[in-house]
């Protein structure tokens, strides 16, 4: 096995993770490859080395610390987050995509109407007098082709409407 | 389906000793959150202490982890060991404290607790003959301080875990949400590059 792999066993080395068989390689390159061997060395010593620096205590009243301060009244931002972190924003990861969806849903709905709303608008500034009037008065107008449809049947056939 | 709770899956979890307390809050007793917040609160401090690397920080987020266990009272529900649970709250804590400010760096002027003293951080240079161990401590623990937050910020988490708190590959893979595959790599290239880290220390002290 080339020392490259070998250095990649060094973590579940450390960890006691190498299965038996790959144990046995691993311990037989390091015997005889020198490097290798250094490198493990300054591996474990640089492991071990996190040991120093104490762990640190926490200061000798803070249960109390933590009872007053969940007394304090939260800043009005953090009654809002919360209540949006423990109502509106579900758990589980499906409803939290339903929740998505829904969302941008509504928005695309909202913005696709704004659009719409927005170009008749512009539609309607630009028109006539009379334009405007046609389309107020659209029914009337599409009954009226209707209407003089019928007439010329009826001329041409010599009906009286 | 998608909507079911899985019953079995709440249930193996109250065999934890720790769940059954909490869900002994949740029915109103308070003694038994102060029961867990006295077992754990030491333990995230620290956690929280060498992932953001300044004490007052890390008491107030210390602080926040708790509140935030406190006010999940209502609604919790056992989907994990409560060690797991308390410490994704206090990773994602610590994980937002950081991305919240990033211009943070490790104070090398921060007073240092060793041997039950504070120590400045800054180790004057003294030559004697003999160094005084402590002071070697004291600039071992800068030095490794300054290491191991010079690691990207999941390699730190996962050294941490299983350095500090001997959390398996299971539980950290649980507590940062990633595969236990992912956890292997994280750790494997976090040790490579504390090595890489403190080689010059190493090479200084020790050949």
């Amino acid at each position: 096995m080339d020392c490259k792999k070998i250095r990649q066993m060094f973590s579940d080395y450390i960890d006691e993770m190498l299965e038996d068989k790959k144990q046995e390689t691993f311990k037989g390159h390091i015997a005889s490859c020198e490097r290798c061997r250094k490198d493990l060395a300054e591996y474990q010593v640089s492991w071990k080395m996190l040991d120093a620096g104490e762990p640190i205590e926490p200061s000798p009243d803070y249960v109390s610390q933590f009872w007053t301060e969940l007394s304090r009244k939260p800043s009005g931002y953090k009654v809002i987050l919360d209540w949006i972190r423990n109502i509106l924003l579900p758990r589980r990861m499906v409803y939290k995509f339903v929740l998505v969806s829904a969302t941008l849903i509504a928005v695309y709905i909202s913005v696709f109407n704004y659009v719409d709303n927005s170009k008749m608008r512009t539609l309607l500034i630009n028109m006539s007098d009379e334009e405007l009037e046609m389309i107020e008065n659209f029914d009337l107008i599409a009954n009226l082709d209707l209407f003089e449809n019928v007439n010329d049947f009826g001329s041409s056939n010599n009906l009286e409407i | 389906m998608l909507f079911s709770h899985s019953k079995n899956k709440t249930n193996s979890y109250l065999s934890d000793e720790d769940v059954r307390l909490m869900l002994d809050f949740k029915a109103g007793n308070v003694a038994s959150f102060e029961v867990l917040l006295k077992k754990y609160f030491k333990r995230i401090l620290n956690f929280i202490f060498r992932y953001v690397g300044i004490r007052s920080v890390a008491e107030d987020l210390t602080q926040e982890v708790f509140m935030r266990v406190y006010k999940s009272a209502p609604n919790y529900l056992p989907r994990a060991k409560f060690k797991t649970w308390v410490y994704t709250i206090a990773r994602n804590t610590s994980i937002n404290e950081v991305k919240r400010n990033k211009q943070k760096i490790v104070s090398l002027d921060e007073m240092i607790e060793c041997e039950g003293e504070q120590i400045p951080r800054q180790v004057e240079d003294k030559t004697i003959d003999r160094p005084d161990e402590s002071a070697i401590r004291a600039e071992t623990a800068r030095v490794v301080k300054k290491a191991i937050y010079a690691l990207g910020e999941k390699q730190r988490m996962v050294i941490i875990l299983r350095r500090y708190e001997n959390f398996s590959y299971q539980e950290i893979a649980k507590t940062m949400k990633i595969s236990e595959k992912a956890v292997k790599s994280l750790l494997s290239r976090g040790r490579e590059n504390l090595k890489k880290a403190l080689s010059s220390f190493i090479k200084n002290e020790t050949f």
